[in-house]
């Protein structure tokens, strides 16, 4: 992510403050959010296809 | 033999060790007074505490008060229930009327509580008394941090090493004999660490069993209040004074009001215990003094007449990615505002993690979600054909407090968020002792409240291993 993506995202965030004082807890935040999310999308199981988009009447 | 101010014969001769189940037959039976133990208590306190920073608030003043009329009702034969008189610890997450909720941060120094939480009303009508506040993470979060107002706790066993987290006090002051109760919070397994790593009980009950109310949230869909102590029956006495109903927490359900200490006794002749073995051993290689403690575990229970079977569940780091996803989400829901206006007021270690949940899209909330969904249904589908689990908690021995890198590496090498993201029934408990003389742990979890059959087969393994006796210091 380039610094200008990142400052609008810390802008929408309402962190410019921690950005200013705490630049690198940032990126390292930013980092781990989007790790975490490519596990997220992956098969629940080795046999299938990705998550399809929720469905009508899906339940959490 | 200790005794008391009328000179009544104490129960046993290191009454600091005594459980609370013994401390109340005693009490109940005049043959011990609530005060001798609290000034006992109070003293072994003073004396051990500086080392081991288990308190951030002793409230020995009014514990003292309580338990004089705690001994004054018992002479009158006037007791308010099983824990009459018996001091508990609480973590200071948990509101207590009257002292502040500090969390253990400079942001809420001063955030003075007015009303007891649900599950410390509770415990006060069994006759309960808070003896003071614990030591936690921040926000029950982070790790052991040294730019707090309050340093963190230290372990029994060693003072150099971590006693897990984040309820580090209720596990510390157990292990050195402070207190023989405290309550303690989990959200990702802060009851299940500080047990694994200090060598006493914990038990984090089926969601919703105990009330959040006054307990200052991390992740709401997976907080949970639960019982510590140093033995099984002990556990369940304390869950058993806690459990309950509570409206004031959306997230509270009314269940079976049988005592979950009922068939503590029973052994395990009948059962058949799930052994997870590819938590530890394929999707997040344990080291090997928790792997044989996890292997001779199952042998000892087979002993006793379980059956063990071998089962699987779905990727240990699968659970782990969906319980971080939800909890960093969560978090930052709480935190946000303090996040924007006054980052520099957390440690360090506090701020990292909870920033995170600042970038995680909606979308992936909503998938870990239903990944959540399926997870659970994976779950319940093994406990159609066993009655109890067996799988690691931690998968290292506790590491030194001073090593950052080994305290971070610790938190997400374990098994415990499977049952935060799932919300059955949890308990860890100490299975033995590391070459370096550090406690390791075995995890138990049971079927959505069944609480019951859980600690009765945590009983069978404390009768069977004998490691409940073991302590750290005198």
């Amino acid at each position: 992510m380039s610094d200008d993506e990142l400052t609008t995202r810390v802008q929408d965030s309402g962190l410019q403050l921690a950005w200013q004082l705490f630049p690198e807890d940032v990126r390292a935040a930013v980092a781990l959010a989007r790790r975490q999310g490519a596990v997220l999308a992956a098969p629940f199981a080795a046999n299938e296809e990705p998550w399809p988009p929720m469905q009508p009447g899906e339940r959490l | 033999m200790a005794a008391d101010a009328a000179g009544r014969t104490a129960v046993n001769p290191a009454l600091h060790w005594c459980t609370a189940t013994a401390l109340g037959a005693a009490i109940a039976a005049r043959r011990l007074s609530p005060v001798t133990l609290m000034q006992e208590l109070l003293a072994r306190i003073a004396r051990l505490d500086p080392d081991h920073a288990v308190f951030v608030r002793l409230d020995a003043e009014q514990a003292l008060a309580a338990a004089r009329q705690a001994e004054d009702a018992a002479m009158h034969g006037r007791l308010l229930g099983p824990l009459h008189g018996i001091p508990v610890g609480v973590k200071d997450i948990i509101d207590v009327a009257g002292l502040p909720t500090t969390c253990h941060s400079k942001i809420r120094l001063d955030a003075m509580a007015t009303r007891d939480a649900g599950a410390v009303a509770r415990l006060r009508q069994q006759g309960a008394i808070v003896i003071g506040k614990l030591a936690t993470h921040e926000f029950a979060l982070g790790g052991p941090s040294f730019d707090l107002p309050f340093p963190p706790a230290r372990n029994p066993w060693n003072q150099a090493h971590h006693p897990g987290g984040s309820s580090s006090g209720s596990g510390a002051g157990l292990a050195a004999g402070m207190f023989p109760l405290a309550l303690g919070t989990d959200t990702a397994g802060s009851i299940r660490n500080p047990a694994s790593c200090c060598g006493v009980v914990g038990l984090k009950p089926t969601y919703g069993a105990v009330s959040r109310r006054g307990v200052f949230p991390l992740a709401f869909t997976l907080d949970h209040v639960g019982p510590m102590a140093r033995s099984v029956a002990d556990v369940a006495l304390l869950l058993d004074a806690i459990a309950g109903p509570d409206d004031e927490d959306a997230g509270s359900i009314r269940r079976p009001t049988r005592p979950a200490s009922r068939d503590l006794g029973r052994g395990v002749r009948g059962l058949r215990i799930g052994y997870v073995r590819h938590f530890h051993e394929i999707d997040m290689p344990a080291d090997p003094a928790v792997a044989q403690a996890l292997d001779e575990a199952a042998r000892l229970l087979a002993a006793e007449g379980a059956t063990i079977v071998d089962v699987r569940l779905p990727d240990l780091n699968l659970f782990s990615a969906v319980a971080r996803t939800i909890l960093h989400s969560e978090a930052w829901s709480v935190h946000a505002e303090w996040l924007r206006t006054r980052p520099q007021d957390y440690a360090r270690n506090t701020r990292q993690r909870l920033l995170v949940g600042a970038f995680i899209p909606a979308g992936d909330y909503l998938l870990a979600q239903r990944h959540r969904t399926r997870l659970i249904a994976a779950m319940q589908d093994i406990f159609r054909d066993v009655d109890v689990l067996l799988c690691a908690s931690a998968m290292d021995p506790p590491c030194r407090i001073d090593d950052e890198q080994a305290t971070a590496r610790s938190y997400p090498r374990q098994a415990r968020t499977p049952f935060n993201v799932t919300g059955h029934p949890a308990l860890a408990m100490m299975a033995g002792l590391s070459p370096d003389g550090l406690p390791v742990a075995v995890q138990f979890a049971g079927r959505y409240n069944d609480e019951a059959t859980l600690l009765r087969t945590a009983s069978a393994f404390e009768r069977a291993g004998g490691w409940q006796d073991r302590h750290p210091l005198p």
